[in-house]
Order: C-alpha cells, then structure tokens, then sequence
C-alpha cells in the first residue's frame, strides 16, 4: 500500500505552489509565493541611490496572525535576527552588487501565512521578486524543506508535520553551480546515514524545483516581450 | 492532484477559538487491491478475493463477533472508520476490539482504504461511493467482482437499490449464506420486541438534542453515573462542571458508565448528608422554598445561572445531598460484560450491573458456563436490559476460566502473541546465541562474579547484581538488566504489542506476559551460567555508599547463581560460608543497609501493604494456606541497589532528553485523610505530623505498641491509603519541582529495573541508550505529546493490573475459606464508622465489619463489652464472593479471658 | 544549459540569470552579464543583443538607467559643496551641479550664489532636468541651463514604471485638452498649467488653476495611472487616445467603468490582431 502522509499527499511529493509577479506596481519588483497554505510576500526595491550604508538591505518579518498560536514575533528575537542574516548572506553572494558601491537593494519579505517550510518559501519568494525587478544576478538561488518522520523521507512539510518530524531540514541550492547556500538542520538526534539521505532529496528535489521555476518564468516572460 | 481545502475550529494556546485551515490532497490512484487487477498493480501483501465486503460502522460495532466467526474473509474498510473507532479506542471496548480485528488479522484480509484522500469518495456516503468505484473498476479485473454491502441503514439499502449495488442487512445475510450457530450471536429478533406499557419508575428518554438544550440552559445536568459496588440501588452523578455531586433515586434504565442527564428533584424530597445539623437545616428551609417551586417551571429563565448559583451556596453550606432522576442517556457505556446465565437471564459478575435478559436458541448449553454479552437494549417495558451473546468463554468454577473473567473484566489482554509478533524473536528460538558481534559492541563482564536474587519460583529474573572491592576503600557495585531493548525493536510488531500490553499482570496462580515467552523465560530471564544481554548500571562508592561515580552501558555477564531470597540470607549468616560470592552479597548488604539510612535520612517512607501469599495444595490446586508476605534482609538488599539504579537512571535521562522523559513521580499525600489519622493519633498518645515525609516517617517509626508487632505495620498499611497513586509522566508535562518522589523522597525517578515486565522500563532502556549515545532515539520517541499518550496508557494499564491481582488474590481468598468455614481467629479494631467497627484479621490481612454502638470516636460497645479502638477481639469468618470482590462476614465471638 | 543557437538570436529569445550566452573564447561580456571560467552568463532577464564580439543582454525590465540627454524628474536630497544631489530613481545617485544651473544673467557664479544654494532649490524641491553626462560608476550629472528646466511646483506628479515611457521627439508636450505634460523618462510624469514648450519665459510662472483645468488634469493622472495598472506603453498618443475615447463617450459620472471598458476594448482588439 502507498504510504500517504496526513494531508493525502505522498511521501516525496511538493504542495502545488503558485506564484504571482508584479503584484505590486509602486515597487521595483514583487511577488507573491504560495506553496501550499505557507503564504509569503516579497517586495524588492532597487538598485537605487544609496540612503544607508549597506548595499543590500533585508528586512524578514512573519506576521503575528500567520501562525494558529498567534505569536509575537520581534525583530530581536533571536531566530528571526539570525535568519535575518543568513538571508542577507546567502543573497549578498547572489546579486551582482554595484562595483562603486553607490546604489542598494533593499529586499522586504513577509510571512503572511505560516503552514510548515515558510524558511524554503521565503527564499523562493525572495528569488522570485529580484528576478520580477530584473536585478542582476548570478543565478537562481532554490530552496527546499525535507524531513524525517517516523522513518519517513518527507518533503515540503506542514506545520503538524514538522511539530512531529524527528528531523527537518532545510537548503537553499545553486542549481546551476550545485552549491549549498543555506543548511539549517532541526532535529533532536539523528544518525549520518539518515542525514546523507536527507541532504540528497534535499538537493535533487530542490532541482526539480529549479527547472520547474525556470519554466515558468520562460514562459511568463515571453509573453511580456511576445506583447 | 486535486486539492481540497477544509477547515475545522480548534482552540489555541490562550484558548481563543481560530479557524484552522487544512489541505488535503485527492489523488486518483489509491489501489483497489484485488487480486489480478490489471490497472492497479502495486505490490501489496493484501490481495482481496472474491467474496468482498463492506461494512457499515454499526455493524463493526455491534456484530464483530459474528463477523469473526463468519466467512466473510474479504472485507474493505475504509480509513474514516479506522479513524472513527481509533479515537473511541480507550473509552469503548467494541471499538478496541475492532481495532484489533484490522490491527492483527490472521484469518481475514482486510484492506483499509484512504477515502479521505480518494478523489472517487468525496462528497456523499464514502461507503456507497467506493462500491459505485469498485464496479466501475470491474473491467480491470480478470474474474467477476462480488462485492456485497452489509448496512443496517435503511436509506442506505435505497440508494444501494438505485445503483445496482448488492447490500443486505447482517439479518438477511446471516440467515441466507451463514451458518445458523451464528443466529444467536444476532441478538434480538424484531418479534420479542413489542410495544409494551412502562413499568413503574421507569418513563421514555427525552430525545438527546432536547437534552443537550437544556443541559445548556441549566435545567439538566449532565454526568457519568457511578453505582455501589455492593448496592445496585445506590447511584449517583458527578457534575464536573459545578463540583456538584447528585445522587439518583430513579435510575430509569442507566448502566454503570454511561452518561446521563439528571433532572433535579424538588428540594423537600432531598435528603440531609448528615442528621447533627438538622435544625440548621430547617431554619433555612422557608426562606429558601419559594424559589425552588420553579424547578418543574417552564420558565428558563428563572432557572438561571444566579438560581444555580444559589442552589450551589446552599448545597455547600448545608452539606444537602441534592437527590435527582435520569431522563435520558446520553451516551451508553461501551463494554462487555462477562458472567454466568440462570435460565435466559445473564448474571455479570461485575456487581455494579444489573441483570440481563439474554435470548438464544438453546439454553441448556450455555448453563453453567461463563460467557461474555453485549448490551443491546433495555426498552422501557422491560425491567432488566437485554443482551446478546458474544462469546462463550468455558465452564464456571474452573479456576482458569475465572481468571479468564477477572482479566477480561479489567481489560487485559489475554490473545496469544499473534505470528507478526513472533516473527520479530530471533530465528533460532531458544538456542539463540550472542554473535560475537555484539559482544564485541558491550562491555564484556563475563568474569565478573554476578548473582541474581529473586523470589522462589521466579523465571523472569530482570536483574542481577555484583560487587567488588577496589583499592582506597572503595567499592565497584553493578546492577545488570535484562536488555530487553535488544530484542523489542522501536516500531515493530512486538513493540507494538509490548506498548498495548504495556505490564505483565500477575494473578495468584499465574501471569499474563507483556512480552512472548521465549523472551520473558529464557532470552532476557539472566538465568545462571548463560551469557546474556544486559544493560548495565555501574557505580564506584566508598564504605558509606557515597556514589564516587557512575557509568551506564550495554554489556554481556554470565551470572553465576540465581538465589532466592532465603537463600542468598542464609548464605550471608552462615559463618563458615567465604567463598567469593558470599563475600561479595554481604558487601552489598553493608552497603545497601547504608543506603537505606541515607533514604531514611532523607524522609523515605516504609509502608506496608496488605499483599498476601497462597500456597497451594498440590493435587486440588485449591489454596491451602493465605501468609502476609515474610521480608528478609535480602529483599531490601535487592531493593535498595534497584532504587538507586533507578535514581541514576532518571537523573541520565532528564539531562539528555529533558522534555520526554519518562520519569515516575508520587505526589504528597490526601491531607485530609492524613489529618483525621492525626488526630485519632493524638488521641491515643502518639506523635503524629506529616508536614515533610521525613516527618511523617519518624513518626512511623515511634509508633509501636508493647508485644505487639503488627499494630506499627497496620498503621503503615492505614498510612499506605492515604496516599496517592505514583504516576508515569513525560516531563514535558510537568515542571522540575513536581517530579518529586514522595515516597521514596527522591528528586527524580524513575522505572528501569523490570523491562521484561513492564513496558515503562523499556522506554527507559531506549531513551538511557540513546542519551550515552548508543543507539539513535526511535523518531517515535521524540514526540512529546505521544509520549504524554503513552504514559497515560501505562498508568491505566497498571492500575487496571494492581485492580486484577486483587481480585485474583480475593477469589482465592475466598476458595481459602469457602472450604473451611467457621474460622475463629483474633482481630483488631481498625476504624470506626457510623454504626460499625472495621477489624482487620493479622493473619490473613483480612478486613471486614463488625456492628457495634459507637460510644465516641475512641470507644464503642460491641455486645455489652467496650472496647477502644486498636483493641483485640475474637471473630468468627466467613467469606462470600461478589464482584470480584470478597465480601467478608465476620462475628464477634465473645472473649473469655 | 547548452543553447544550441547561441549566437544567431533571430528569435527574441528569454534569457534568465544563470544561463549561459557563450561559451567560445573571444567574446566581450557587455552589460546585464558576467563572465566565469572564460564562459559569458546572463545575469538578468531579458533578450540578447550581440554586435560583434560583444554580448549583452536588454533586459526587459531593470530599475532605470539613464543616458545622456533624456529629461527626468527628481526631487533634492540633499545640499552639498556646490551641488544638489537628486533623486531621479536610478541606481545610483545624480548630481546637479551649481554651474549647470541656468541664472537669469548668464554669469559665473560666484560664492554669494554658493551660499544661497538654498533660495535656488531646497530640500524636497522637485526639479525638472536634462542628463548632462553619465560617469564610470554610473553616476549621473544633470543639468537645468534652459528656462524649460528647473523647479517645477503647482501640478500633478505620477510616478509609472520607467520601462512604460516611449521615447519620444518632445517630452515637453501639451495635450488636446491644453494640460502641460513633462514626461519624464525616469518614468515620473509631471502635470500641470504651465506651458514649457515655448521659450516664453513669463508662461512659466504661475497661473491661478480653472475649475476645467483642475478636472483635466486629474482626468489625464488618471488615464495614466491605468495606462500603467495595464502596462501599456505611455506616450502622448497613448494618453490622448484614453482621453479621446472618455471625451467621445461623455462621461457622467462613472470614469473607471468607461476606462475599463476602453481597455477591454483594446485587448479584443489585440487578440483580433493576433
């Protein structure tokens, strides 16, 4: 019998994920990412004229009604600070900045609802909107959640889910380089050959995503010059 | 795929209601599962044959004994049924049973289907739709489809009609394709049922919505009922909700268990808890009146939450026992009940039911057996319910079969270990040998002198000990378990069964295993002079047992004796004795000794309890003598080195794992009940105070009477009943300070000592082994609300085997004395009631009643003789069984001396 | 990702960050691209535009990047030694220097100008000028010499997408219903009364606003902001061509329901063409 997990799907399979571009005209770029219930928002501003000191400017925020357990989410709340940096890292690597360090891009990511894997979302949502405000960039940056429940290998996992997976992990992958930008790995034990199996779904799933994402970009932007 | 939103209202942290939003994916391509089907050719162990079934949730629930027993072989469930019956599973017996039938099915196929993620199954009857989709499905499939639909619904058999499905009710199916032995296990036919008028005291129900209406509006309330055990009559209701007890006079067709709405009677019909405060009583009587003629009133309004409010104040105040009735059953009790028959009626053995009308072809077989029904109904012209057969379980009497009956009765499982659960022992079976392997992986401890101390006649010996002595004075003292985790993987079939048996129960004349036999007697049992698997505790003390160091790990010994209590203790007296082994037993004994005076330092209790032992006559098996159970210096030797074990362990695993633990705590005691026991103590001139449990403990200990040794260990046993229950708990349940052991006074504590017998342990071994790194925590584990489920499900299981220990110990008690009656022995006066005296019997810890006139709460009359309490009298015993329970007639025998 | 035609691009084909143009030594890695391992990638979306040896990419949507010539709309940020620094929304910052500002003697200017920066253009003034010259680091100096030029205030100003403003001859234009329209190519469009096409430097003061004044104006923001809600292409002949359609059909009271209809209108048409 094939194993379904708690919402129908099967073991290794996506939620359907939907995205919208362009969603809102008064900034450089935007882009709305669903991928199951996991909302998340994202705005992109720039290149524009320096106002601060930095080149590249993230600001990640989830918002207080985004989880059934409402809970207050504050910008010095450790987590949220160090996934604050990690994205800045992981994006400072990907855009091409300006050389003469004279103009900036500041990137406002929101998760408007959370429901299992908003991390994977945001990164997405993030790749999405700098790709809609046509900053330059290196390559596409993918991102992807697994876990491991009851001896499971489970992708893309709800929020019950990851409340019961013995281990979740998420990456953000270069396809094209086939490199690992992001590794953040919870779980409470966990052995090296469970681990090795989760990194390797983690890394051809996040391919799957890729060429996927690809396509319809391709496509949406063919049409926009087809006009 | 197809998505599906639903959403469901829950409650979240703050107790807000949120709506929560689920998806749920349909897909299209869940399997039919029949054999030779050509579009779905996934790989299954199920292959569904011709005849197939479906069936409906009241058939599951009500005729699975016949389903059982049928040749129906080939059955569909679908997932919403299994779900619906799982989340009954712990309060309904017919839903544990039909979770059984799909969980270890041998003799039947049974395909749970995934409806709830099925696109062919949404939106209608799940049932009907997926017998419309196995007919489309027949072109798939090389032989014809017979699939036949069993419901008792009528708009079910319409629809069916309509869409050319085969559907029957189980009558019509039974009597057209069955064999008729079944007949009887159908229950009542339609002919016995006719209308009849209402026998006095006993009215329709007011229909369940209606009741639910009014609960909310405070006019009924709502509970489950209780009856007394030994008075049928005497019912009564606990509101939760208001902390308000209701006694029932008109019991108008309840069960023990079920839950009811109660409609209170008018206030002058309610009788006073306690005569002393009658004229208070009457005082208040007019003022209060008036309101009161509103109860039958048509006006809510009137009856509002202030009215109920005031009723509440008064109730307390007055310490009224408010009297009520039963309108209507909410919800029936779940359970079987087991018994024996007199002519067409059922007699259960549990005394807190009624009998029961059972109707079957033929009678005479079924006199003098025991068997096990079902409640069907009870209509209201009727003064006894009516039940149906469910299972002949063998003849009265036979001391086996009523074992059967007590271990029925509290739920334990009595099925033989089914194949699945076999198949997970080792291959070889008992000629299992260590692969080197594994000893290579373990401490090996083969050369350490290591000895097992058990009771006689133990084969599950869990553990065994050693000591030695290391240079500077200081000792190596071990503790080696059985390591039954080495066997019992997480998540297999044994473990599964092992977690639903959770304890070996122990009945007089036998044990009902938690694990196979090969394992509890010969794998895991550290017999002597076998390598075994053991999991072990080591320690390195000084002279004052003062723990220097501690180490866990797995390991192989090679015990060189299993002794049993009296032996080891002779051994240690016996001068001439100086073998090594002996040598080391006493080093344990100076050692445990030390160790028992820390515990006593730090506030340990010792208590009695009021366990017996039988022996039994060799050829009629009847019991030929009931002892108290004789201590030596070897069981608390034994004792003391499992509780330290068990200390170290917990405090291991809290480090680790803090959030889920298994950790076994005993909270303080029932102050009230302490307080009464206070005072009577003052009474007589003893020191009593329990404020710590060190208190509590010297006072114990100076409690004692001159010549008379059993008076300090029957205060023990009176404190023993004070006390609360210990409890298994996951610690991510319950904060640092409140994993108290009281008594033992230990800070953390846990179960580590017994994993052949008790599921607790074995978490334990898991979660030991995994925090010393050993082995990875199974991902089932690591939930913590599962583990909270978990150890709810222990806690019931161990009570409900201390409940069948005894009554097993009180059946044989009774045998004991059934065949030698008129037994003259000394008792003591124990307690003192309103117009009796408890007395209990030393010899055989027997406790009963006796009528006396009570003087005050000291001194009391017994047929023109006073006496205190704590006195000896002359009694006279007699033993009658009821319930499970001995029922004991004792009479005062007027002494001489 | 291999593309097979990678150098004869007749169709417009989509490039993605990421994707490889080239692979043959010998190429020249020109703008929106980057090079790695001798192998020249896209590093935005767009279409490939190769002249010889030198590929880049024309993206087809990018913030703005200005060129030599084009007039923009931006506001001072700030003052510095001798020049404004304008927010004129491109990538990095543009200067408006205090000698390329026009005075109404043509004459030096001297330090009493320096000090009096401010009576010129202060902070948040919004300024209409030309691109002077676009240096290295891509920063950009403007220039306001010219009366058409300079501070403009008492209008309307919409922000669009820059990538929407077609090129023009004029970007000073008056529209059929006589609102004066600075189009800026930053993508900001400036609506207002006064007249900047003539050389007439009275025109450019202020005029007190008619009641039909204030109307077309807001009529003709408002046309622009669906042209940019649609992402159609704004030019002069775009926005009369809204107006027109509104005028023709006499709007009472219900303007978006006619806009809307005129785009639907467009769209058929557009599907017709196809």
């Amino acid at each position: 019998m094939s194993l379904k997990r708690q919402d129908g799907r099967n073991l290794q399979q996506m939620r359907n994920i939907e995205f919208k571009l362009a969603i809102d005209l008064s900034v450089d770029g935007s882009c709305l990412y669903k991928q199951g219930l996991t909302e998340v928002i994202c705005l992109v501003q720039g290149p524009r004229a320096k106002t601060q000191s930095e080149l590249l400017l993230i600001e990640y925020s989830v918002s207080p009604f985004s989880n059934i357990e409402s809970k207050r989410s504050s910008k010095f709340d450790k987590d949220y600070s160090m996934f604050a940096e990690n994205l800045k890292e992981s994006f400072e690597n990907l855009i091409i900045l300006d050389e003469n360090g004279k103009s900036e891009i500041s990137i406002s990511v929101c998760v408007i609802q959370n429901d299992g894997s908003s991390k994977s979302a945001v990164f997405n949502a993030i790749t999405l909107a700098l790709l809609d405000a046509g900053v330059s960039m290196k390559d596409f940056l993918v991102s992807v959640t697994v876990g491991l429940d009851q001896g499971n290998l489970i992708v893309d996992l709800t929020q019950e889910e990851s409340k019961t997976a013995q281990g979740e992990l998420t990456i953000s992958y270069q396809s094209r380089k086939q490199k690992i930008d992001f590794y953040e790995l919870k779980t409470l034990k966990l052995q090296q050959q469970e681990m090795d199996q989760l990194s390797k779904l983690a890394v051809s799933k996040a391919d799957e995503i890729y060429q996927w994402m690809k396509e319809e970009i391709y496509q949406i932007k063919q049409k926009q010059i087809d006009q | 795929m197809k998505v599906q939103l639903n959403s469901q209202p829950r409650l979240n942290k703050r107790l807000q209601v949120m709506i929560q939003a689920k998806e749920v994916y349909l897909s299209s391509d869940i399997p039919c599962q029949i054999r030779g089907c050509a579009f779905c050719n996934q790989e299954s162990d199920i292959q569904l044959e011709n005849p197939i079934f479906m069936l409906d949730n009241e058939i599951l629930e009500q005729y699975i004994d016949l389903i059982e027993q049928s040749n129906i072989n080939n059955i569909v469930v679908l997932q919403s049924q299994v779900a619906y019956f799982r989340k009954r599973q712990q309060q309904s017996q017919y839903a544990q049973q039909m979770i059984n039938l799909i969980e270890s099915n041998f003799s039947k196929k049974i395909y749970v289907y995934q409806d709830e993620f099925s696109i062919h199954t949404q939106n209608g009857n799940p049932l009907i739709l997926l017998a419309q989709w196995y007919n489309s499905h027949r072109q798939f499939l090389k032989t014809e489809l017979d699939l036949c639909l069993l419901t008792q619904n009528y708009q079910m058999h319409q629809q069916c009609k309509n869409l050319n499905i085969k559907c029957f009710t189980i009558q019509d199916y039974v009597k057209l394709y069955e064999n008729n032995d079944l007949l009887d296990f159908l229950g009542m036919d339609e002919e016995f049922e006719q209308n009849q008028e209402a026998i006095n005291n006993q009215f329709p129900y007011i229909p369940v919505e209606e009741c639910v209406q009014q609960i909310k509006q405070g006019l009924l309330f709502e509970g489950r009922i209780s009856i007394d055990r030994n008075n049928i009559k005497l019912a009564r209701i606990f509101v939760k909700q208001f902390q308000l007890e209701i006694k029932i006079n008109q019991q108008n067709r309840v069960l023990h268990g079920d839950r009811v709405a109660v409609e209170l009677l008018s206030e002058d019909q309610w009788e006073q808890q306690q005569k002393q405060k009658e004229i208070k009583f009457d005082e208040d009587d007019d003022d209060d009146g008036n309101n009161n003629t509103h109860t039958n009133d048509t006006s809510h309004e009137i009856m509002s939450t202030s009215h109920l409010q005031n009723l509440f104040r008064k109730v307390q105040s007055q310490n009224l026992v408010p009297y009520g009735k039963v309108v209507s059953v909410l919800q029936r009790t779940e359970r079987h009940f087991c018994g024996h028959v007199e002519n067409n009626i059922f007699v259960p053995a549990d005394g807190r039911y009624p009998n029961f009308i059972l109707k079957h072809s033929k009678y005479d077989t079924l006199q003098d057996k025991k068997i096990q029904v079902q409640f069907v109904d009870w209509p209201v012209w009727s003064d006894k319910p009516l039940c149906k057969l469910k299972k002949v379980l063998g003849k009265a009497g036979d001391m086996y079969i009523e074992g059967n009956v007590i271990l029925l009765e509290h739920q334990v499982e009595i099925r033989e270990f089914s194949h699945q659960v076999l198949a997970c022992l080792p291959i070889e079976g008992d000629k299992y040998r260590i692969s080197e392997q594994e000893i290579k992986r373990r401490m090996d401890l083969r050369d350490i002198l290591v000895c097992s101390i058990d009771p006689v006649g133990c084969k599950d010996i869990d553990d065994t000990l050693h000591c030695r002595r290391l240079e500077n004075n200081l000792y190596e003292v071990g503790v080696h378990i059985a390591d039954v985790s080495h066997f019992v993987k997480p998540d297999s079939a044994i473990d599964k069964e092992a977690a639903h048996r959770c304890t070996t129960v122990y009945l007089v004349d036998r044990r009902t295993d938690m694990l196979p036999k090969l394992l509890t007697e010969n794998l895991c049992s550290l017999v002597s002079n076998v390598d075994r698997l053991a999991f072990s505790v080591i320690w390195i003390m000084d002279d004052q047992a003062n723990i220097k160091d501690v180490k866990f790990g797995k390991s192989v010994i090679r015990s060189v004796a299993s002794l049993h209590y009296q032996q080891a203790q002779e051994m240690i007296d016996n001068p001439n004795d100086n073998s090594q082994l002996t040598q080391g037993i006493r080093l344990l004994n100076m050692l445990a000794k030390k160790l028992k005076q820390l515990r006593t330092d730090q506030g340990a209790l010792s208590l009695a309890s009021n366990q017996v032992k039988f022996s039994f006559d060799d050829e009629t098996h009847n019991p030929s003598d009931v002892r108290m159970y004789q201590l030596y210096d070897t069981n608390s030797l034994v004792e003391e080195f499992m509780l330290l074990a068990n200390c170290s362990v917990a405090n291991q695993i809290l480090q680790r794992f803090p959030s889920i633990s298994v950790l076994r705590r005993h909270q303080e005691p029932k102050m009230k009940q302490l307080k009464e026991l206070q005072i009577l103590m003052n009474d007589l001139g003893y020191q009593f105070s329990f404020d710590t449990s060190k208190l509590l403990s010297e006072s114990l200990d100076q409690i004692q009477r001159p010549n008379d040794s059993f008076f300090n260990k029957l205060i023990r046993m009176i404190t023993t009943r004070c006390m609360n229950e210990a409890l298994y708990v996951c610690t991510a349940d319950v904060d640092y300070p409140e994993l108290y052991h009281y008594g033992l006074a230990a800070e953390l504590y846990t179960h580590f000592t017994s994993p052949i017998r008790r599921y607790a342990d074995v978490l334990v071994h898991r979660l030991l082994a995994a925090s010393i790194d050993l082995e990875s925590l199974p991902p089932s584990m690591s939930n913590k609300i599962r583990m909270t489920r978990i150890c709810d499900k222990l806690n019931m299981r161990h009570r409900m085997a201390r409940f069948a220990s005894r009554a097993s110990s009180d059946y044989h008690t009774y045998l004991f004395f059934k065949n030698r009656p008129q037994q003259i022995d000394q008792a003591i006066i124990t307690g003192i009631l309103t117009d009796k005296v408890t007395v209990m019997i030393p010899r055989y810890v027997l406790e009963g009643t006796i009528d006396a006139q009570i003087i005050d709460r000291m001194n009391i009359i017994i047929q023109g003789t006073r006496y205190r309490i704590f006195d000896y009298i002359q009694v006279e015993i007699s033993v009658e069984l009821h319930s499970f329970h001995k029922k004991i007639h004792m009479k005062y025998i007027k002494n001489n001396n | 990702m291999q593309i097979e035609e990678n150098l004869h691009h007749d169709k417009k084909e989509v490039f993605l960050p990421g994707d490889l143009l080239s692979d043959e030594t010998g190429f020249i890695s020109g703008t929106n691209t980057y090079e790695e391992q001798g192998k020249i990638f896209s590093s935005t979306t767009g279409t490939i535009n190769q002249t010889n040896k030198l590929i880049m990419i024309k993206p087809i949507k990018c913030s703005y990047q200005p060129q030599i010539g084009e007039i923009v709309i931006g506001q001072i940020v700030q003052i510095r030694d001798k020049k404004w620094i304008v927010n004129i929304g491109s990538s990095s910052e543009a200067t408006l220097h205090l000698n390329s500002t026009y005075l109404p003697e043509q004459r030096q200017k001297t330090e009493d100008d320096e000090m009096n920066m401010r009576q010129i253009f202060a902070e948040n003034d919004l300024i209409c000028a030309e691109v002077h010259s676009v240096n290295n680091d891509k920063s950009v100096n403007l220039h306001t010499r010219g009366l058409k030029y300079g501070k403009i205030e008492d209008g309307l100003l919409i922000k669009v997408n820059h990538y929407l403003i077609v090129k023009q001859k004029r970007h000073f234009i008056k529209l059929n219903n006589n609102v004066n329209m600075i189009l800026g190519h930053n993508g900001q469009i400036f609506l207002s009364n006064q007249d900047r096409t003539t050389n007439n430097q009275k025109v450019i003061y202020c005029q007190n606003y008619t009641v039909q004044q204030r109307v077309d104006i807001a009529n003709t923001g408002k046309a622009i902001k669906f042209l940019q809600q649609n992402q159609y292409k704004i030019s002069q002949i775009s926005i009369e061509k809204v107006l027109n359609y509104i005028s023709e059909k006499k709007p009472q009271n219900d303007w978006i329901i006619l806009i809307e209809q005129f785009f639907l209108e467009q769209k058929t048409k557009q599907q017709q063409d196809q």
